[in-house]
């Protein structure tokens, strides 16, 4: 080929590639939300999210639909909320792993020692709605329902009912997790940092004994094969949420935003039923399984609560701010005082 | 298939090979172009330190984990993260120097088999489809650093996630720079016709923007609207034969993955920004961070005199039984392979040691190249080799199950490969030489150092002193310690670094294959091939021995394409959701999936370890080809064997459930 001739040809697919450029993704975007979830088919979370594809495609007539990736296949939290913000996937079932990493602020709802049961969890969450809302909208994503993993309990191979007896465990702690390392750190104990699919073989080999996660996490991973002790000391909750990225939202038409809106707001009552339940649930089918539940002490328990605020408040500035737990606890403490 | 960099001392074919493939062989081209050769030279020189680097970091870091936590100190969560961030820069570094030094995993067997200047027209083709290639997924690589870099996200709370990010960007644009080059200093006017692809390339996200800023400008856009569609709906097309003519015409692998990912995505709708986050899981994978450091440890003793001496203890403990070197040689191998992965390593190291030795005991020419061929990859079934723990990461089985089952099918394997070799050798005259135990005891002493590598990383595990990262990262620290300061096998200043370097850019390439595999495997979940997958088993293949069937045919196809890692990485998740309708037994299947692409490795006519083997021993193919049938044959026996008697991988399952 001469250089003439070349050139010529470089510049008509110049011009054709120029011209492929224009984006035309805008007008035949489809309106289907592509939505991931750890949550295997089958689970009563993946059902709940059924339930609201099809409410969903009912309030729409059929021009918005969800389809779903259950059992991780589209990968970790982490993965799915990377893969939202390249627009590939539309919106995550996360627990606060992923939460976490779209907005680490959120992180104040497990600050441990502060919110110790569901109806504190409640009556904080329902108060800070706005603020919490809008820490997620500044990042991009819209709420579409709160749905928990459950409150934490410490599992191990030996028996724990004091901080001294943690000091005698080898405990874990994702590498990822700034609250439970802190935590560890208030208890003078180092734990063991890895990333979650290394636990089990860590369990299995004596790498890690104990662990502090949700009786569900437990449960669904296999790692209570390899505990013997829960310590039922519910010190902080995991929290999750099922968000949706506002590009992908704000695509939709007004109509079509609310009925997915009010698709959410049907499917809560039935999410906090099965969220609730589901801590319950999962302790007892732990019990079934042999793992033998230690009550705490009033004493113990308050010695816990102690080094558990004293690290939550060591995390303020670190993972969130200190004026959001200041909120936080003020919220809790009214609805201790006067029960709302 | 795949070449490797891995040199011998001896080794001149090294200098033959690379002479064609390398950038450096270049210098002499005419003017600009040979100032640009010299600007990447160097460059070249800076990646390779830096790689070497990251690969010391890589395994200080984790040991340094493990030394503060066993000795009760506070370690920090860096230690942890380092050796990953390390893994991916290895990841990207690795893959640009493959680049220049033409060492990319490539099924390019037309590179081989056409005539030399046919050849090299075919080599300039598939450098510039890699290009564009590249350059796409520098472009995709960059609208993912946008992403990260607007969400603010971070690592432990510091270090900003589109840093890392931006490294993979870095990569992809070396790479593409890379292959311009290689392309250009066969016709300099192709640099012209990259340079446009790569604006042409930057436009979509000018198009963007360009609205955004200029509203009036919208009119603009419209007149060319018409233009746009009727390109939009052949641009796939132009994309798919771009990605078609660099596949026929030897395009490395990754090009290839990277591509498909990238088309794939565009085609169902979805960004192609989607395939960096994939690559971006590199990081995340857990045990992929052992991948760099059993690779050093394999690089680093075979550049020093272990193979010698290794050789020498089996030949001293062995040779005295008749047929004992055939067995000694296929245990030396499969010790070689357990600790450097499925890289190729032990043919390239250990070869022509054994080929000699079993020459001189008077073991046919071909009995024993066949035998050294066949054992190239023999040890993956055993613990801690690579394969085992990726099959068990991506099928989600515990990796000490896996390391139990491969025990029996292992040894049976070892035992199909030597028994052949016996059983060949027999016919010609072997010299046998009597048991010796002064010599067997100096053998035993000069290569106690290395014996003792597989103890410590085994024990570091067995007794949870370690994890596996950790437990290679001391073994990779051990091993250089071993090399560099006991044996003092290679000088510190030069050879060390260059083994090291070397090292990092056979399993960088690995490592990028791995990560576009990825990529594509996030396409097939996007559009739900796996439950197309599951859904055609169901309605089509009626039982287990059938469905068995077929999947040990796909993956001796399949392992004659793809090295291990990827074909695990691409096809577990496709093939485990299938295997469990017909209900065998994920542990089971895993090993039967790694026998097949152990197997498939030797299966003429594009089998990896023939082309290794053809290239270290200087033979046509066709011959290797003949050497290694007979082995072939018990082997796919043995395979029988595997699949359908699942009591061999599942015998010490109950052992290692017991808490």
């Amino acid at each position: 080929m001469s250089l003439k001739k070349s050139i010529l040809f470089v510049l008509v697919s110049f011009v054709t590639v120029t011209v492929l450029a224009e984006d035309s993704f805008a007008r035949r975007r489809s309106k289907t939300l592509k939505i991931a979830t750890l949550a295997p088919e089958g689970s009563a979370w993946w059902q709940i999210l059924k339930d609201a594809d099809k409410r969903i495609r009912e309030l729409t007539n059929g021009s918005v639909k969800i389809r779903l990736y259950p059992g991780g296949v589209a990968g970790d939290e982490p993965d799915v909320v990377r893969k939202m913000r390249v627009g590939q996937l539309h919106g995550g079932a996360l627990t606060s792993v992923g939460l976490a990493e779209i907005q680490p602020e959120l992180m104040v709802l497990q600050a441990p020692g502060v919110i110790q049961t569901w109806a504190e969890l409640d009556a904080a969450r329902t108060k800070m709605s706005d603020k919490l809302k809008a820490l997620l909208r500044e990042k991009g994503y819209e709420v579409l329902v709160w749905g928990d993993v459950g409150f934490n309990r410490l599992f191990s191979k030996t028996r724990v009912d004091t901080i001294e007896d943690v000091k005698k465990t080898k405990p874990w702690c994702w590498t990822q997790d700034g609250l439970t390392r802190q935590f560890y750190k208030e208890l003078d104990v180092n734990p063991v940092m890895t990333s979650m699919p290394e636990v089990l073989p860590g369990l299995q080999t004596g790498l890690m004994n104990a662990y502090s996660v949700a009786p569900l996490v437990s449960l669904s991973l296999q790692w209570f094969t390899r505990s013997e002790y829960m310590y039922d000391l519910p010190l902080a909750v995991t929290i999750g949420a099922v968000v949706i990225t506002k590009k992908k939202f704000d695509t939709l038409t007004d109509a079509e935003k609310a009925a997915i809106e009010q698709a959410g707001r049907e499917i809560t009552p039935k999410m906090e039923e099965m969220v609730r339940g589901g801590d319950e649930d999962a302790i007892a089918a732990l019990k079934k399984a042999g793992v033998k539940v230690v009550v705490p002490t009033a004493r113990q328990k308050k010695q816990w609560q102690k080094a558990a605020l004293a690290s939550a408040q060591a995390s303020a500035g670190e993972v969130y701010s200190d004026a959001l737990l200041q909120d936080l606890k003020t919220a809790v403490s009214e609805y201790r005082a006067n029960g709302n | 298939m795949g070449t490797s960099s891995l040199t011998s001392p001896d080794s001149e074919v090294e200098a033959e090979s690379t002479s064609e493939s390398d950038l450096d062989a270049a210098r002499e081209s005419r003017g600009w172009l040979k100032g640009l050769l010299h600007i990447d030279g160097f460059l070249g020189r800076v990646d390779g330190k830096l790689l070497a680097l990251a690969m010391i970091c890589c395994a200080g870091f984790a040991s340094l984990d493990f030394v503060l936590r066993n000795f009760g100190l506070a370690s920090s969560p860096w230690f942890d993260r380092i050796p990953k961030y390390c893994t991916l820069a290895i990841a990207m570094l690795g893959a640009s120097l493959a680049t220049r030094q033409g060492n990319h995993i490539a099924i390019d067997i037309v590179h081989r088999f056409a005539p030399p200047k046919l050849g090299a027209w075919f080599r300039a083709i598939s450098d510039s489809a890699i290009c564009i290639i590249c350059m796409y997924l520098a472009y995709a690589s960059f609208e993912f650093l946008e992403g990260e870099f607007e969400a603010g996200a971070k690592e432990l709370e510091v270090l900003p996630t589109w840093t890392i990010a931006a490294l993979i960007v870095w990569g992809f644009a070396f790479c593409a720079w890379r292959f311009a080059l290689r392309a250009m200093r066969f016709r300099p006017w192709l640099g012209l016709c990259f340079f446009f692809a790569a604006v042409a390339g930057s436009l979509p996200n000018a198009v963007d923007w360009f609205p955004e800023r200029y509203p009036d400008a919208e009119r603009a856009l419209d007149l060319i609207t018409p233009l746009s569609d009727f390109a939009f709906a052949y641009m796939p097309w132009v994309a798919g034969l771009v990605i078609l003519v660099g596949f026929l015409t030897g395009m490395p692998l990754f090009g290839v993955l990277g591509g498909i990912a990238m088309l794939g995505f565009w085609v169902a709708e979805s960004p192609i920004a989607a395939v960096p986050p994939s690559v971006y899981q590199l990081l995340d994978a857990p045990a992929l961070v052992t991948l760099p450091l059993f690779t050093l440890m394999g690089a680093v003793l075979a550049k020093g005199n272990a193979p010698a001496r290794l050789v020498r203890v089996a030949r001293a403990w062995l040779g005295w039984a008749p047929g004992g070197l055939a067995v000694a040689a296929v245990v030396v191998c499969a010790f070689f392979t357990t600790f450097s992965g499925a890289s190729g390593v032990t043919i390239l190291a250990l070869g022509v040691l054994l080929h000699q030795m079993l020459s001189e005991e008077g073991y046919s020419e071909n009995t024993s190249l066949g035998l050294v061929t066949a054992s190239g990859s023999i040890g993956l079934l055993f613990a801690p080799a690579l394969p085992l723990i990726m099959y068990g990461i991506f099928a989600k089985v515990d990796i000490d199950h896996m390391f139990l089952a491969g025990i029996l099918p292992g040894c049976l394997l070892i035992l199909a490969v030597a028994g052949t070799g016996v059983a060949l050798g027999r016919r010609s005259k072997l010299n046998t030489h009597p048991f010796e135990w002064a010599e067997a005891k100096a053998s035993f002493r000069a290569a106690i150092w290395e014996l003792l590598l597989p103890v410590i990383i085994l024990g570091l595990l067995i007794l949870g002193l370690a994890d596996i990262t950790e437990a290679a990262a001391v073994g990779a620290v051990y091993t250089l310690i071993v090399v560099g300061f006991i044996h003092k096998d290679l000088d510190l200043k030069t050879e060390m670094g260059e083994a090291i370097t070397e090292s990092g850019v056979l399993i960088g390439a690995v490592l990028v294959i791995v990560g576009l595999a990825l990529g594509l495997v996030a396409y097939f979940v996007d559009v739900e091939i796996p439950q197309a997958i599951v859904a055609w088993a169901k309605a089509n293949i009626s039982n287990k021995i059938v469905f068995l069937l077929y999947t040990n045919l796909l993956l001796l196809v399949v392992g004659c394409l793809l090295d291990i890692l990827s074909a695990i990485v691409i096809f577990v998740p496709l093939l485990v959701p299938v295997a469990q309708i017909f209900d065998v037994h994920p542990v089971h299947f895993g090993i039967i999936f790694l026998a097949n692409l152990e197997i498939g490795y030797l299966t003429p006519p594009v089998g990896m370890n023939l082309f290794l083997s053809s290239f270290r021993f200087k033979k046509e193919l066709p011959a290797i080809w003949k050497t290694v049938l007979p082995y072939l044959v018990v082997l796919f026996v043995a395979l029988i064997i595997i699949t359908y008697v699942p009591w061999l991988s599942t015998a010490f399952l109950d052992l290692g459930s017991t808490p």
